[in-house]
């Protein structure tokens, strides 16, 4: 970053912003490029090789089924708002999923990667960024970086990759 | 794109190290302190240096964070840096003092960047933009992780 005169206003084209906007959401949840993680750290990846039996064993207070159920209860929330909901959101909702049988964890990672598939879809769709689209887009992101983090100490200590 | 997306990184970034400002959050956790400064605040040296299942400690992340918003402010000021990431994570233990000094560090680095973010106008240079998006995901990451091993001591 540089120093530039306060009158310029910043601009920013949309197609160098979605570029990279969508290349932190690919980083965060399916292929990492060296964007802000480790080789493989992605979500998908280290979700991919582990049980349900380890996904379900409670550590540090929690399991990674339940922080994978609350990351995907997360990205459908927000989409439900960019769709002009304006109720409120049970979050204790979000943390309900906290084992899951071999068939549930399958259903639950297909779950998180089909949220996470349509609404990229949708931010490749918008053509005007105001606010709405850039909360979506960057508070999915955020939000699934920081669980990620959780995970991935999780993962260790169940066993994982 | 503007104001807009400097507003939606500014509070997003803040949130990451300061926690909520109010009553709603986008990622942390719904009490005062739940950033990164606060969360790090109430952990002690001893603690901070703890092994985690990774082999990573609170301290280690700390530190990483250190060094990684330092070099954000490296290229603010103009000047061209040649990173070696793996510097980054040679801190794994740390006394008191050298726990109070990183912590301060890490606050004054944060409040660095906040302040250009305030200011970046020019966001042209394909990397400036990367490294602006990814800032917060990267924190938001290591707090993810440090909370975790927060959780465990």
């Amino acid at each position: 970053m540089s120093k530039a005169p306060d009158s310029t206003p910043i601009s920013v084209s949309a197609p160098h912003f979605t570029e990279n906007l969508f290349a932190i959401l690919t980083e965060t949840f399916e292929n990492t490029r060296g964007v802000y993680l480790d080789r493989d750290t992605d979500l998908f990846s280290t979700l991919a090789g582990l049980s349900a039996e380890q996904a379900s064993r409670e550590v540090l207070g929690t399991t990674v089924a339940a922080q994978v159920f609350h990351t995907a209860f997360y990205v459908r929330t927000l989409e439900r708002y960019a769709e002009g909901f304006t109720g409120k959101t049970d979050w204790n909702e979000s943390w309900t999923t906290k084992s899951v049988t071999e068939p549930e964890w399958d259903a639950l990672k297909a779950q998180l990667r089909a949220d996470y598939e349509r609404v990229t879809g949708r931010l490749r769709t918008v053509t005007h960024w105001g606010e709405d689209p850039l909360d979506l887009g960057m508070a999915v992101a955020v939000h699934s970086a920081y669980h990620l983090g959780a995970i991935r100490q999780l993962v260790k200590a169940v066993g994982g990759a | 794109m503007t104001e807009a997306l400097r507003s939606v990184l500014l509070e997003l970034f803040a949130e990451a190290y300061t926690g909520p400002n109010g009553p709603h959050t986008w990622f942390t956790d719904n009490r005062p302190g739940s950033g990164l400064l606060g969360t790090l605040g109430g952990v002690r040296a001893e603690d901070a240096s703890r092994p985690s299942p990774t082999g990573s400690t609170i301290a280690g992340h700390a530190e990483h964070l250190r060094w990684s918003l330092a070099l954000t402010n490296a290229y603010v000021r103009g000047e061209n840096p040649t990173p070696n990431w793996a510097e980054s994570w040679t801190v794994t233990t740390v006394d008191a003092e050298a726990w109070d000094n990183l912590r301060a560090d890490l606050r004054r680095e944060y409040e660095e960047v906040l302040a250009a973010l305030g200011r970046q106008k020019d966001v042209s240079d394909p990397q400036t933009l990367t490294g602006i998006l990814a800032l917060t995901p990267h924190a938001a990451y290591h707090l993810g992780a440090i909370r975790q091993r927060v959780n465990a001591l």
